[in-house]
């Protein structure tokens, strides 16, 4: 009888989940029939089929010995993963061939006969190197981020056996532009995950440019998301950092290790969510391979036992300012240890100013910039940064380069970084505090117990279809491509204050009986 | 409120001590951390169907009184050892 209720809810919740697709998709698109176009209508009956079917089949087992059936969830999830497998190896194949946003453009522009190279090369690397590749084992196992972190190890460690992602590939992922163009815009949405390893970023890269010793290879300037900041950034040619996967289903963690010859040196974690979408990937892994080019060859230990407040003051002089010298031969050492100590031993030295004049230097700082169909960087006042090559910009008569900017750290933290201030404490803390469960702890201690926003749930139909229509001859996609909303909890707004009143009190009096129970375990109670 | 994260958060830095001594896996620890972060992550993004802030004091009043004679063994034998 339990079941049979059981039941009747879990279809009803499921119809009502159908539901919600039709009236969501009719406020977005009120003109056609009733208001619910009939692809998204279909696919809208066909998930409260598919839904259905599932619960039947599996949710009948599963809820009679949960712990019992972990071999069906296994397959399921092995079937999911093979799927978000082929996914991942279409956006790794645009990704290692510096294919971007605008592949659709160029394939619009693609003969006939050269879109069947293309697709016959996909063929091949989807079919034949991937699979014959000694890491076809990892990539089903982890992934994509097993995958590439065993190109890269490769790259590291070459072997004689077959590689899959050569030198020169990863010379093409370098100099792929990693731009998200907007306009004329050119900039790194860097995106708020990625903010506390550009909090990182900025840190070391502040100190640590001298350290390269003219192993640069190129130079990029990155806008800060949502602010004017640029950082300008050169990179080494050879990367020696490896991205480790952390094979674990509910999230993606990816490991950024750096190397001393043969030692390790600095472990970062990133989170990723299981949500994360490949383009979130794609700049995930891009930033990734230049901070790691960052890392590689410096010493951090020179900062062990700097105060946690220096740091904080250093590192923001790295967001405002940070940038490797253009003429990297003629700029001393930034930061020696000298100086270190000096600063230690002298708390109220006024050392930011020199520093600011150093990494100043010949930098724009707040300049919007755009760029030539040639690839060169054009600043606003019409000085024009040759894509090969770095030349410093002269700073007098600049208007672009303020003479004497002032550096109001007040402002800043009240201003529009003021949504990095937590990820500059969490980077440091990370780093201060050693311990297995430091991530669990920072995430108690700022934890928010006010009432949320009510959950969205999104899809994007266009990729859906993409993707499950590779094999069979690409048709014509009837999607949009972008998200649109298939599941909101914002239609219980009126009623959830009620709900939760409810639930809070039943929390009170499901405690005070276990409480209860437990000071007087002989008596039956309740 | 803040009370409370006190207290968990000195429980889980008790742990924070306590596990690396005992040898154990790196990625069993990472599992543990992940586990307890998917937790929490979970919590918040319930936070809109339930009171968090009910939840939380409810939980730790529970744990708090699961291991009471825990704690008052631990303090017997900080007692113990001082008298000598």
């Amino acid at each position: 009888m339990r079941k049979r209720i059981i039941t009747i809810v879990l279809a009803f919740m499921i119809t009502l989940n159908g539901c919600f697709i039709p009236i969501q998709v009719a406020n977005a698109n009120p003109l056609i029939f009733l208001g619910v176009p009939v692809y998204e209508f279909l696919i809208g009956i066909g998930a409260v089929g598919v839904a259905g079917y599932t619960a039947k089949k599996y949710g009948g087992s599963v809820f009679k010995d949960s712990y019992r059936n972990f071999k069906n969830v296994d397959e399921m999830s092995k079937l999911v993963n093979k799927h978000l497998g082929y996914i991942a190896q279409y956006y790794y194949y645009k990704l290692v061939n510096g294919v971007d946003a605008k592949l659709q453009e160029l394939e619009d522009a693609l003969t006939s006969s050269q879109i069947a190279e293309i697709e016959a090369d996909v063929t091949r690397t989807l079919d034949e190197e991937i699979p014959s590749s000694p890491y076809a084992e990892t990539f089903d196992k982890y992934g994509l981020d097993g995958f590439v972190a065993s190109c890269v190890q490769e790259v590291r460690n070459p072997t004689p056996s077959p590689r899959i992602i050569s030198k020169e590939t990863l010379e093409k992922i370098w100099n792929c532009k990693p731009t998200t163009i907007n306009g004329n815009e050119t900039h790194i949405n860097v995106g708020t995950n990625n903010i506390n390893f550009l909090s990182k970023l900025a840190t070391y890269s502040t100190h640590k440019v001298g350290f390269y010793d003219g192993k640069f290879y190129k130079d990029i300037l990155f806008k800060v998301s949502k602010s004017s900041y640029y950082l300008k950034l050169t990179l080494l040619f050879e990367p020696t950092f490896e991205i480790m996967s952390l094979g674990n289903s509910r999230k993606q963690v990816l490991e950024l290790r750096t190397y001393d010859g043969t030692s390790l040196k600095d472990t970062e974690r990133i989170y990723g969510d299981r949500s994360l979408s490949s383009d979130a990937f794609k700049e995930k892994l891009t930033s990734l391979l230049y901070i790691g080019a960052l890392f590689a060859d410096t010493d951090f230990s020179e900062f062990d036992g700097m105060p946690f407040e220096d740091l904080i003051d250093l590192s923001f002089e790295g967001v405002l300012d940070t940038a490797p010298p253009v003429e990297e031969t003629d700029i001393p050492l930034p930061l020696t240890s000298d100086m270190v100590g000096n600063i230690l031993a002298n708390p109220s030295l006024d050392y930011s100013q020199d520093l600011y004049d150093t990494y100043t230097k010949g930098i724009p700082v707040s300049v919007p910039i755009t760029e030539s169909p040639d690839g060169d960087i054009i600043l606003e006042d019409g000085t024009v940064i040759p894509k090969d090559g770095s030349p410093s910009i002269p700073s007098e008569g600049n208007p672009a380069i303020p003479s004497n900017p002032p550096l109001d750290l007040s402002q800043i933290w009240g201003g529009e970084l003021n949504v990095n201030a937590d990820a500059f404490k969490n980077t440091f803390n990370d780093k201060l505090n050693t311990g297995p469960l430091n991530n669990s702890i920072n995430k108690l201690l700022s934890m928010n117990t006010e009432k949320g926003k009510a959950p969205v749930f999104y899809v994007n139909l266009y990729k859906f279809f993409e993707t499950s229509t590779k094999h069979f001859g690409s048709p014509k996609n009837p999607f949009e491509d972008k998200e649109i909303v298939f599941l909101d909890f914002g239609v219980l707004d009126p009623y959830i204050d009620y709900f939760r009143t409810l639930i809070s009190v039943g929390f009170y009096i499901t405690t005070y009986f276990y409480i209860r129970r437990k000071i007087y375990p002989d008596k039956v109670v309740g | 409120m803040p009370v409370i994260n006190k207290i968990l958060a000195f429980l889980l830095n008790l742990l924070n001590t306590i596990l690396p001594k005992l040898n154990l896996d790196i990625e069993f620890l990472t599992g543990l951390d992940n586990a307890i972060t998917t937790l929490i992550d979970l919590m918040q993004k319930a936070s809109y169907f339930i009171p968090l802030d009910s939840f939380v004091i409810c939980l730790t009043a529970m744990f708090v009184v699961d291991n009471f004679a825990l704690g008052i063994r631990i303090a017997q034998w900080v007692i113990r050892t001082i008298r000598g």
